[in-house]
C-alpha cells in the first residue's frame, strides 16, 4: 500500500516537476485523439447518410384489381428481408399525382375514374436483399406489376459495404498513428529520465517500483488529453452539425448528443488505456537495459 | 558478510580480459584499499559485487548470496543491502538532498514517517540537515560526496562500495570524507573503496589489494600505495 502511494506521488511529481514535458506530452496527445475522435464522427456521418439513403430506397408492388388489400399486405410483410411497408390506396396515389403535377394537377380531371392501381411499398432492411424481395413479390399472385430502381440499389449496396470497410480502417489507421506518436512521445520522458532509472536500479528498486510512476502519468496525461479532446470535439461537432444541416438538409447527420457522449466516453477509456500500455511498453524497455548485466 | 571470490575470470567481448583467475576473501568489518592503474580492473571487480557484471567464470559469494544463480527479486533485495558511493557522486538533479535519501527508504517501503526519521538521523550524521531542502547543484563538491555517503548508508548496509570516492575533492576534504568512511568501519561494515588517491593510502593504512591486467598482483594487509611494475 505504501508503495503505491509513493508511485502516485512520483507520478505527480513526473508529471510537476518538468512541466515542459508535460504539457508537450498533454498537447501532442489531444491532437492525436482530437484526430482519432473526428476521424470516428465523420466516418460515423458518412456511414449514417448512406444508411439512410438505403432505407430510402423503396420497391413499389402494383396490386391487381379486386385483391384483397389486408392479406397481400400480411403476405408482403412475412416476405424475408422486408423491414416495413406502407399501403397506398387508389385515393392516396391520386393525391400523390396531384402533388407531383403542381400547377397541371387540374389535368388529372381529364382522366375520369381514377385508374391508378392500389400498391404497397416495400422497405428492406438491407438493399442487398431487395433482388430476392422483388423476385418474390413477382411470383405473388396479388401483385401485378414491381417496379425498383434496380442498378442503383445494387451500387448503393456496394458502396455501403464499401464504406464500412472504409470506416474501420480509418479508425484503425488512426489508433495505430496514435498509439505510435503517443509511444514516441513517453518514450522520450522516460529517456529524460534514464538516470534516475538506472540509478534506482542500481540500489535496489525492483521493475516494477521503478516502472510505476511512468505508467501512472502517462495513463493520467492520455486520460486527462482524451478528455480536454473529447469537450472540444464534442462542442465544436454540435456547433458544426448545426451548421451543416442548414446547407444541407436532405442529409442525415448524426445530431444526437447521445451519440457524442458515448464517443467521448470511448475516447477518454481508450485513449487512458492507450496511454497506459504505451507507457508502460516505453519504460519497459530502460528499465531491462538497466537491469541487465554486462 | 563476507565476500568471496574464487577463480572469478571476467572478458569482455571476444578477447578483452577485465579479471583473470581473481581469487580473495573480505571479511566482515574489514576496510579494503583497491588500487591499480587505469584498466586494471578495478571497477569491473566492484561491479561483480554491486551484481552490474556477470563473471565469465568462477564464483561470488557474498554472505549466503550466490551472484550468478539469484533471481531478478534476490538481486534487488541483495542491492539493498549494499551501499554505493559512485565517482561522480551520482545525485538525481531534480531531487532535493532530503529527497535523495528519501527514496532510497521509500524503495524499501518504509512509512513516511521512518522515511522522515531515518533520513532526517543520517543528514544529521554528516552534518547536512541545514541543507536538505536544497538541490544537489546548490551543494559543493564536498557536500555532494557527503550527501553521497549519507545515501549509501541510511539503509544500514552490510558493505560499501566506494568508488573513487575522493577523485574531485581537495585534500583537506577528501580527508574528512574518508575520516567519515572509517567511522562507519568502525561500527562494523565493510568498505571496499577503489582509489588512485596515493595520500590517502599511504597516510590510512589498511589492507591493499592491488589488480594488474586483471589479476591481483599484491594483496597487503598493511600495505600502502607502490604499483607494482609488471
Amino acid at each position: 500500500m505504501q508503495k503505491l502511494r509513493y508511485a502516485f506521488r512520483d507520478a505527480t511529481r513526473l508529471l510537476t516537476r518538468q512541466w515542459g514535458m508535460t504539457i508537450f506530452t498533454l498537447l501532442t496527445s489531444f491532437c492525436v485523439f482530437a484526430i482519432v475522435g473526428a476521424t470516428w464522427l465523420f466516418a460515423s456521418n458518412v456511414k449514417n447518410i448512406f444508411d439512410s439513403m438505403e432505407e430510402g430506397v423503396s420497391v413499389q408492388a402494383y396490386l391487381k384489381n379486386g385483391v384483397n388489400l389486408a392479406v397481400a399486405r400480411t403476405r408482403v410483410e412475412n416476405l424475408p428481408g422486408v423491414s416495413h411497408v406502407n399501403l397506398v390506396s387508389k385515393a392516396d396515389a391520386l393525391e400523390r399525382l396531384r402533388s407531383r403535377l403542381g400547377d397541371q394537377s387540374e389535368a388529372i380531371t381529364l382522366v375520369g375514374d381514377n385508374p391508378l392501381p392500389e400498391s404497397i411499398e416495400v422497405y428492406a432492411t438491407d438493399s442487398e436483399l431487395v433482388p430476392s424481395i422483388v423476385e418474390k413479390l413477382r411470383s405473388m399472385n396479388e401483385v401485378d406489376d414491381v417496379i425498383y430502381a434496380g442498378d442503383l440499389v445494387k451500387r448503393l449496396a456496394r458502396v455501403s459495404k464499401f464504406l464500412d470497410t472504409l470506416s474501420l480502417s480509418m479508425i484503425v489507421m488512426a489508433l495505430v498513428a496514435c498509439s505510435l506518436i503517443l509511444f514516441n512521445t513517453i518514450r522520450l520522458t522516460a529517456y529524460s529520465h534514464t538516470n534516475e532509472i538506472n540509478m534506482m536500479v542500481r540500489v535496489g528498486a525492483t521493475s516494477g517500483y521503478v516502472i510505476a510512476p511512468f505508467v501512472i502519468s502517462g495513463a493520467i496525461l492520455g486520460g486527462l488529453s482524451a478528455i480536454i479532446a473529447s469537450v472540444a470535439l464534442s462542442l465544436s461537432y454540435l456547433n458544426l452539425i448545426n451548421i451543416l444541416k442548414a446547407f444541407m438538409p436532405f442529409f442525415a447527420f448524426i445530431d444526437s448528443s447521445q451519440f457524442v457522449v458515448e464517443l467521448s466516453w470511448k475516447l477518454i477509456l481508450g485513449g487512458t488505456l492507450v496511454s497506459f500500455f504505451a507507457s508502460l511498453i516505453a519504460v519497459c524497455d530502460f528499465v531491462y537495459k538497466a537491469n541487465k548485466r554486462q | 558478510m563476507d565476500i568471496k571470490f574464487t577463480h572469478v575470470s571476467k572478458v569482455f567481448g571476444k578477447d578483452t580480459i577485465a579479471l583473470e583467475d581473481v581469487t580473495t576473501t573480505i571479511k566482515t568489518g574489514e576496510f579494503v584499499y583497491l588500487i591499480g592503474a587505469t584498466g586494471s580492473g578495478k571497477s569491473t571487480f566492484m561491479k561483480t559485487i554491486s551484481c552490474e557484471v556477470l563473471p565469465t567464470s568462477g564464483r561470488v559469494m557474498v554472505g549466503n548470496y550466490d551472484l550468478a544463480r539469484m533471481s531478478s527479486n534476490e538481486t534487488a533485495m541483495y542491492k539493498r543491502s549494499l551501499g554505493i558511493i559512485f565517482q561522480d557522486f551520482a545525485l538525481l538533479p531534480q531531487l532535493t538532498a532530503f529527497e535523495n535519501i528519501a527514496f532510497i527508504l521509500e524503495i524499501l517501503g518504509l512509512s513516511p514517517h521512518d522515511v522522515r526519521y531515518h533520513a532526517g538521523e543520517v543528514l544529521h550524521e554528516v552534518g547536512l540537515w541545514s541543507k536538505k531542502d536544497l538541490l544537489p547543484s546548490f551543494l559543493s563538491g564536498g557536500e555532494q560526496q557527503r550527501l553521497a555517503i549519507a545515501r549509501a548508508i541510511v539503509t544500514e548496509p552490510d558493505v560499501i562500495l566506494a568508488d573513487e570516492p575522493t577523485a574531485s575533492l581537495d585534500p583537506r576534504t577528501a580527508g574528512a570524507i574518508m575520516d567519515l568512511l572509517f567511522d562507519i568501519n568502525a561500527a562494523g561494515t565493510t568498505i571496499i573503496v577503489s582509489t588512485h588517491n596515493m595520500q590517502i593510502v599511504n597516510e590510512f593504512r589498511h589492507r591493499v589489494i592491488e589488480l594488474s591486467h586483471g589479476r591481483i598482483q599484491r594483496d597487503d594487509p598493511n600495505g600502502g600505495y607502490s604499483l607494482c611494475k609488471n
